[in-house]
């Protein structure tokens, strides 16, 4: 296994920053409804809303990776560092296209990035992530990689007509 | 006796009108008293230029910020912070009293009127929150008298004269 490289038997993944050319691969999970969803937000129906995603957020963005599998990009991981007394945590997110779900890529990303992140930034402490709690197969993945539920927040984020709870591990 | 506590509790009022420029003197008994502040985010400001640049970028600039009033004289802060995009939602409030009116209640009280105030002035906003050190039992107290309901402990969340804090 080479190093930067993490996962299961059957599926290992590579970090790499995303570039403009992954756009047609960032929409098969950024067009996806079923991805969308769980994530809050709106399906993707066009390659531009992807360029500029990938313009606008992840190639400025202070840590951010394409997850790859045998090279593609499948999914993205990102770390945003909180500002002034918030500078010692970071906020985890990641998404990931549908049919890479349940076959422990999520888990083997978290795993990888979760070190990355606290060599980087020094003064980082805590790592972070919000999930909402009908996303089961996401909880599994941050406690499998160690990450504690501290408090589900009520009604914290709207979406779809309707508010959501919102777990913060 | 019970007349004297009713005109006390008349007096504690939460002007709706913004800070002010001229509050200044008044901001100063709380925003550069380090016995205030070592609860709060912030760090006390010591000097008038200091206390002033944070009554103008942060009070009067802020999106909700109001002073908490005793017959008429600011005697702290209440500020709310609505949240961007899906948390728009919430938001989290805070405040800070001169130390001289601790421990009469009007903290309490005047966060009672805020809360109203806001899930009045702001539709959308259907949670507030607030976020208070572990070993900040006073204010603790307050929020429970308050209404508000303590969810959890999060540990590491914010950094406070170089150290990390655990806050609720």
């Amino acid at each position: 296994r080479m190093a930067g490289e993490e996962g299961t038997g059957e599926l290992s993944i590579s970090f790499r920053p995303l570039e403009v050319e992954d756009a047609d691969d960032v929409m098969a999970w950024k067009g996806d409804p079923r991805v969308a969803q769980f994530c809050r937000w709106d399906t993707y129906t066009c390659r531009d809303e992807a360029v500029a995603f990938i313009q606008n957020f992840a190639v400025h963005h202070e840590w951010c990776r394409a997850i790859c599998v045998a090279g593609r990009p499948v999914g993205c991981i990102s770390v945003t560092i909180g500002k002034d007394e918030a500078r010692c945590r970071g906020l985890l997110k990641y998404e990931l296209a549908h049919r890479c779900w349940g076959k422990g890529v999520a888990t083997s990303a978290v795993r990888l990035a979760v070190p990355a992140v606290f060599r980087e930034f020094l003064r980082l402490e805590r790592i972070e992530a919000m999930v909402i709690p009908e996303n089961k197969g996401s909880m599994r993945v941050l406690e499998k990689c160690g990450f504690l539920r501290e408090v589900i927040l009520r009604k914290y984020e709207v979406g779809e007509g309707r508010l959501w709870d919102v777990a913060l591990f | 006796s019970p007349s004297q506590m009713e005109e006390k509790k008349k007096e504690v009022c939460i002007t709706l009108r913004p800070f002010e420029l001229t509050d200044l003197s008044d901001v100063m008994a709380w925003v550069a008293d380090d016995r205030v502040a070592q609860w709060c985010r912030l760090d006390a400001f010591h000097s008038r230029e200091d206390a002033q640049s944070f009554l103008e970028s942060s009070l009067i600039a802020h999106p909700w910020a109001r002073p908490i009033c005793l017959s008429g004289r600011p005697i702290g802060q209440m500020t709310f912070k609505q949240g961007s995009d899906i948390e728009r939602c919430r938001g989290e409030i805070g405040y800070a009293l001169a130390y001289e009116h601790w421990g009469k209640g009007i903290a309490t009280e005047a966060l009672k009127m805020a809360v109203n105030a806001i899930f009045c002035g702001f539709p959308e906003i259907q949670r507030i929150d607030a976020v208070v050190i572990d070993w900040n039992v006073g204010s603790q107290k307050v929020l429970e008298k308050a209404g508000f309901v303590k969810e959890g402990l999060l540990r590491k969340y914010r950094l406070k004269k170089g150290e990390t804090l655990d806050m609720f």
